[in-house]
């Protein structure tokens, strides 16, 4: 190699053009697995606590990995981003402090006892084990017996069997699955692990010698093996999620423990959770057992009535021997109305079958379990649901005491319409179970009926009240059902998912059928056909929506790492300095670098536009190519597709340029129009003079590719490694659309996260702007991810129009899905 | 100077010249922990595949692609690194790099010379996976490799520009700004600086160096006499000798003096899939003699390069406090 | 510990897997028969049931999910092990949510799938 002064120019130019390059290769390569390193720890917080050392070392990296891009991002402008230090710098002080906070203690009990002298603590007991004691040490004798397998016992199995792990990956993307098939799939899968599990000797004896120090004041006991979940029993109660085990032989309790602990991935359980938004780690399970009721009968007592809160009275209701089919509902019950107070009576009796006798209990029993629940609600402090059983020898036993759930009522279901519309009810009557207006398309759902089918916003009319019911209060405008208990589990949950629902609707409800759409006034209890009152839709909907729509998460460490507050580029906060999390960092440093390399007032450039050639093509799309290892012959200067040599363009292009697609000239005029569209849809303001050839730009080597697309008031990007190998490929795609609102734009990108997670991708959706990525698949995979991509930058440009609905998000994604292109034109 | 490295050191210079921050300093120091990690990940995978070779593995054609892809990515990744610490070798080391690229795509496609394999090894390579395997362990580190350079050679070569890169640039003008830095140890003749907290801000009260919360350094300094300076009280009136730069498990330590050429680096966190210790120094320095058993030493004309890899918690610390006895005591 | 040898399955369209495996894994006295075409494997399997199959994810004619679940329709006991060459989460999620025991990653030892068939011998025998 000589070393001619021209020659050593040339080189040193070429050289500086080469390292500009490797350091934006550089930047982005540790991004794109910086998005990795956050989506993993996003779902590890869901199983760990922030001070595990699992934890932290992704953590440290990831700061690291920040510095570092910022050093590279500020090679690449002069030094133009130096504030960028200070934020990271500062974050990582932030984590450090975090990290050193003071750890729990590690050993806890796995089992505690329910007569211990000491209160039982919730964290390991859980709710309902927690409330057991209480009453058991404020009324001796009123309580059976029994003990606790503690969460830390919980933990132990899930650590012995490496089930966090497996759970964790079954878990994965669960929230937005909407493919019924492969939810139950996985949550039968995990519960499966679960009931295999080894359990170890500890456990095992801890469970074996009280059973058997207890079998002996009460000897061959049938045993009762419940859940007592952590968050159970608090404001939101987990009513009927979980399993209990019923007459359980001594020596089967601890495959009836596994049972229950499996319940606890129940497809209602899982969805609870998703819906409430509740980690994983933070909802350890305990499980609780005690020695059967020889019950004579039992049932469930609320110490105040839901349905009038100011009348003092309380509702008891009760079925000859076990409760557990009347709290199912599959047993009708007995309602006495008791008055509080010291001297209760009973008020009204409600029979479950007009005729039936109530012989298995006498008045003065329920005035007698009217009187310890009016003290227990004077110890506890506030209004209990309790369960209840009277023994074969008349004692009373309470089983379970939780808080009751308080409702809001929906003042305005009180209001007069504004129009008068006269229409009667179609029905009147029933028992308000939670109360509201609400109005939507009649849905009658049978017993053979699939949940799935149910649409979002729909009023359903059931026969029966069932629990797995529950896993469609999110979605439905109201509930009504003809038959069915007041009490019990479905009616519980239905206030907790605030849908509002009337009981007891009764045999004639079939009028109903062949409505279109119901009217529904659960305070009042009337039902009517059609549109009644104006607005009232909008409010369900949004109701529905606030549970779908993702709650922000929050703690130190998603506020320092994993929250984005810097969403809009364009926006003139979007500086280094407003950076809070490293996610911010990441997402600024990213923006940074590429519009560093279209060097916008940036000396640069014109190094850049020396080299870039124009691309030539029948569609209507402007390209620039700038080529850095010669992947297009050196001597074009304007080039077709075709003789650009770089696989991962390539392979974009086959899907951009795929016949079935369609260009409408609206698009064609957009183009043509490009540099006041430009100047609208990019940058803030001060960036400096723009050219008029800027447009866009796709930067290629013959294993990589960075495309930059800015049309109309859009922005796409695809960055993309492939190559023979696997373990470097990548392909990152971030769409951020403008667009005339906001629910269009959300639209666009929840279409996006749709059909991007179905094909494989990795998805991280925030608000508007969607990122994508699909790493590490051999070279066929990759090309075909970026065909698919290449589609669907395309199709997104028609989008707008289209989705004009929430369900019309779910109708093109299958429409996409399926290559039905020409629904897009 | 030439224009070239007028341009590369222009360029350097808006980093770490600007002010001269100890932030600068330590962005470079993690820069270059960030080209030893990279290092390590390619000695790992280097030794990775001549396990495979060897062993009774079932593996496929795709993992020796993967292999050799993962190579040329960390070898990109070190250059990188090495350019952004020595901008004066750039070129020389790009054009190195390119070379191997090149050498990778050909064994891929097939296009590779048949390179002296068969006649050594004892295993029948009738699988086309397993010819490919020895193929690229020639190219990766093969012995007697005359016509072009291996890997590691190039490796080795990238290691020496990057020592020859960041000592001249640190040793006078650092001294100036540690010493306006308040890091100056109280206990010991070393300046210590914690890489993070300091890139932040100066600290504000002094610290020892046995004190300080960095797990190498304290097994570094278990036996270690007290006091290097000839006073024997914490006053030092000479100047530091040693510059100790930390995080809670990372140390690099560099000599001062100027009759010794020495440096080490080390990660120690317990994690032995990523611990390592590398040290570097000048020809006349005795490392057969300072250090444990289980290193590799390797000499060049520009000086000596030293690793250990193979590391469990226990070795390492053993491995430190001998160090350290060698080097303080 | 009485200890009956495990028929054993190995299904791979790569001659070399069920070459090396065979010998390696019937050193311990399981009987292996090793396959290289997956329906014949499957016509074998609905023959006579195995205790454990060992199947590659990605083979050219019938891949290793479907094998999983038509082996899992016929034997819901048996256990079946994953042979992945490229260890990505996606395929492990779907494998194991499918019912595989565990999935073990190209390059490996036969000693470490030993391993893990034990762990499946004390699952089958518990």
């Amino acid at each position: 190699m000589s070393m001619h002064p021209e020659n050593t120019a040339g080189l040193e130019k070429d050289f500086h053009f080469r390292f500009r390059y490797e350091t934006l290769r550089s930047l982005l390569d540790k991004n794109g697995s910086a998005l990795q390193i956050l989506s993993d720890l996003e779902a590890d917080l869901n199983h760990m606590r922030h001070y595990d050392r699992r934890i932290k070392r992704p953590i440290q990296r990831l700061i690291t990995e920040s510095l570092l891009m910022a050093q590279e991002l500020n090679l690449m402008t002069g030094d133009r981003y130096s504030d960028l230090y200070r934020v990271i710098l500062e974050i990582r002080d932030k984590t450090d402090q975090l990290f050193s906070a003071k750890q729990p203690d590690a050993q806890q009990p796995f089992i505690l006892k329910l007569d211990s002298a000491t209160s039982l603590d919730p964290a390991l007991a859980g709710g309902k084990a927690a409330g057991v004691w209480r009453l058991g040490n404020r009324f001796k004798g009123l309580v059976p017996p029994g003990f606790v397998i503690t969460t830390a016992a919980y933990n132990r199995i899930i650590e012995d069997n490496d089930l966090h792990n497996r759970i964790r990956i079954l878990l994965k993307n669960l929230d937005v699955t909407e493919d019924q098939a492969q939810f139950t799939s996985r949550t039968k899968t995990i519960r499966r692990m679960i009931r295999e599990a080894s359990v170890s000797e500890e456990i095992k004896n801890a469970i074996k010698e009280q059973a058997a120090f207890i079998d002996q004041a009460f000897p061959g006991s049938l045993w009762a093996v419940r859940s007592s979940a952590v968050a159970e029993d608090d404001r939101l109660s987990f009513a009927g999620q979980f399993d209990s085990e019923l007459q359980i032989q001594t020596e089967n309790l601890v495959s009836a423990y596994l049972q229950v602990l499996a319940s606890r991935f129940s497809d209602r359980a899982v969805k609870y959770r998703i819906h409430h938004h509740f980690l994983e780690v933070d909802t350890p399970m305990a499980v609780l057992f005690m020695p059967m009721v020889d019950a004579a009968a039992a049932g469930v007592a609320y110490t105040s009535d839901n349905k009038d809160r100011d009348a003092d009275t309380m509702v008891i209701s009760a079925v000859s021997g076990l409760a557990n089919r009347m709290v199912k509902g599959e047993v009708q019950a007995d309602t006495f109305l008791v008055s509080k107070g010291a001297s209760p009576k009973i008020i009204r009796m409600i029979p479950a079958e007009t005729g039936k006798p109530t012989d298995y209990i006498t008045n003065e029993k329920i005035l007698e379990i009217a009187k310890i629940a009016g003290r227990a609600v004077d110890e506890f402090g506030y209004e209990l649901d309790i369960e209840w059983a009277v023994d074969k020898k008349g004692q009373v036993q309470f089983l379970q005491a939780r808080q009751l759930n308080v409702i809001a009522s929906d003042e305005a279901a009180l209001f007069k319409p504004s129009q008068k519309i006269e229409s009667p009810p179609m029905i009147e009557g029933g028992v308000t179970i939670f109360p509201g207006r609400a109005e939507g398309p009649l849905k009658f759902l049978g017993p053979a009926d699939k949940l799935s089918s149910v649409p979002d916003g729909a009023i359903v009319v059931v026969e029966q009240p069932r629990p797995e019911l529950a896993s469609i209060l999110p979605k439905i405008a109201a509930l009504l059902v003809m038959e069915g208990n007041p009490v019990g589990h479905l009616a519980t949950l239905v206030r907790e998912f605030s849908v509002p629902c009337i009981f007891k609707i009764g045999q004639n409800a079939k009028i109903l059928l062949g409505k279109n759409i119901l009217s529904v006034n659960a305070t009042k209890r009337t039902i009517y056909a059609g549109i009644r009152w104006p607005g009232i839709r909008e409010r369900v909907l949004a109701r529905i929506n606030r549970g779908n729509r993702q709650k922000k998460k929050s703690g130190p460490l998603y506020d320092l790492v994993l929250g984005l507050n810097l969403l809009d580029p364009d926006a003139p906060s979007f500086k280094a300095k407003s950076c809070k999390s490293v996610h911010d960092t990441l997402r600024f440093m990213h923006e940074m670098s590429v519009r560093s390399m279209f060097g916008f007032g940036d000396k640069q450039s014109h190094l850049w536009n020396k080299k870039s050639k124009e691309l030539v093509t029948g569609l209507p799309v402007k390209f620039q190519i700038i080529d850095l290892d010669q992947s297009v012959p050196e001597n074009m200067k304007k080039v077709a597709p075709e003789n650009v040599g770089s696989i991962p363009f390539q392979a974009l292009w086959q899907g951009v340029s795929d016949k079935r697609l369609f260009w409408p000239d609206r698009w064609e005029k957009e183009m043509r129009g490009m540099p006041s569209d430009f100047k609208e849809s990019v940058l803030g303001g001060d960036k400096g003079p723009r050219r008029a050839k800027d447009n866009n730009y796709a930067i290629i080597a013959k294993d990589y590719m960075n495309l930059n697309a800015r049309f109309a008031y859009h922005y796409a990007m695809v960055d993309a490694m492939v190559g023979p190998g696997t373990e470097h490929n990548h392909v990152h795609f971030r769409f951020r659309g403008g667009g005339a609102s906001d629910e269009n734009r959300n639209r666009r990108a929840l279409f996006l996260e749709r059909v991007l997670r179905e094909s494989g991708f990795g998805v991280d959706r925030n608000g508007d702007l969607v990122t994508a990525w699909y790493r590490r698949y051999p070279q066929k995979d990759s090309e075909n991810a970026l065909g698919f991509l290449g589609r669907l930058i395309v199709c997104a440009r028609q989008l707008d129009a289209m989705l004009k609905t929430d369900t019309a998000i779910k109708l093109y994604a299958e429409y996409f899905l399926k290559e039905q292109f020409d629904m897009f034109a | 100077m030439s224009i070239l490295n007028k341009l590369k050191l222009d360029k350097l210079k808006k980093i770490t010249h600007r002010e001269p921050e100890i932030r600068d300093f330590c962005i470079q120091t993690i820069r270059f922990k960030k080209f030893l990690e990279n290092a390590r990940a390619m000695l790992d995978l280097i030794e990775d595949g001549r396990e495979k070779a060897l062993g009774e593995y079932i593996f496929d054609r795709h993992y020796v692609v993967s292999l050799i892809d993962s190579v040329i990515e960390r070898l990109g990744m070190m250059v990188y690194d090495a350019c952004v610490l020595a901008p004066q070798s750039g070129v020389e080391l790009y054009a190195g790099y390119d070379r191997h690229k090149l050498a990778a795509a050909n064994l891929i496609s097939g296009k590779s010379p048949a390179g002296k394999t068969g006649a050594s090894e004892t295993v029948t390579l009738t699988e086309p996976e397993y010819q490919l395997l020895s193929d690229a362990l020639f190219w990766l580190n093969g012995k007697d490799r005359a016509d072009a350079e291996t890997v590691m050679a190039f490796m080795k070569q990238v290691f020496f520009h990057v020592i020859q890169g960041i000592e001249p640039t640190d040793a006078a003008k650092n001294r100036l700004l540690f010493d306006t830095s308040n890091v100056k140890a109280t206990d010991m003749n070393f300046y210590i600086i914690d890489l993070w907290k300091d890139a932040l801000a100066p600290p504000e009260k002094k610290r020892t160096a046995r004190g300080f919360n960095c797990v190498p350094l304290k097994h570094l300094l278990m036996d270690a006499d007290c006091g290097e300076s000839k006073t024997g009280t914490g006053n030092s009136s000479s100047d530091p000798d040693w510059v100790a730069a930390v995080t809670e498990y990372q140390l690099s330590l560099n000599s001062l003096k100027p009759d010794l050429e020495f440096r080490l680096e080390t990660l120690a966190s317990g994690d032995a899939q990523s611990d390592f210790i590398f040290i570097f120094a000048g020809k006349s320095t005795n490392l057969d003699s300072l250090l444990p058993a289980g290193f590799h030493i390797e000499k060049a004309h520009y000086g000596q390069l030293a690793w250990d890899l193979d590391l469990s918690a226990k070795t390492i610390e053993d491995s430190l406090m001998n160090i350290g006895r060698g080097l303080f005591g | 510990m009485s200890e009956q040898p495990l028929k054993i399955m190995v299904i791979d369209d790569e001659n070399i897997v069920g070459k090396r495996l065979k010998p390696a894994l019937e050193k311990t006295g399981d009987m292996v028969e090793a396959f290289e075409d997956g329906e014949k494997a499957l016509a074998r399997f609905n023959e006579e049931p195995f205790d454990i199959v060992v199947t590659d994810i990605r083979m050219d004619k019938i891949d290793g999910i479907e094998i999983l679940e038509k082996v899992l329709a016929i034997s819901g006991r048996t256990k079946v092990i994953i042979i992945t060459g490229y260890a990505t989460i996606e395929i492990a999620r779907e494998a194991l949510s499918k019912g595989a025991f565990e999935f073990i990653a190209k390059p490996f030892k036969p000693s470490d799938l030993r391993m893990i068939i034990e762990r499946a011998s004390k699952e089958l025998r518990s």
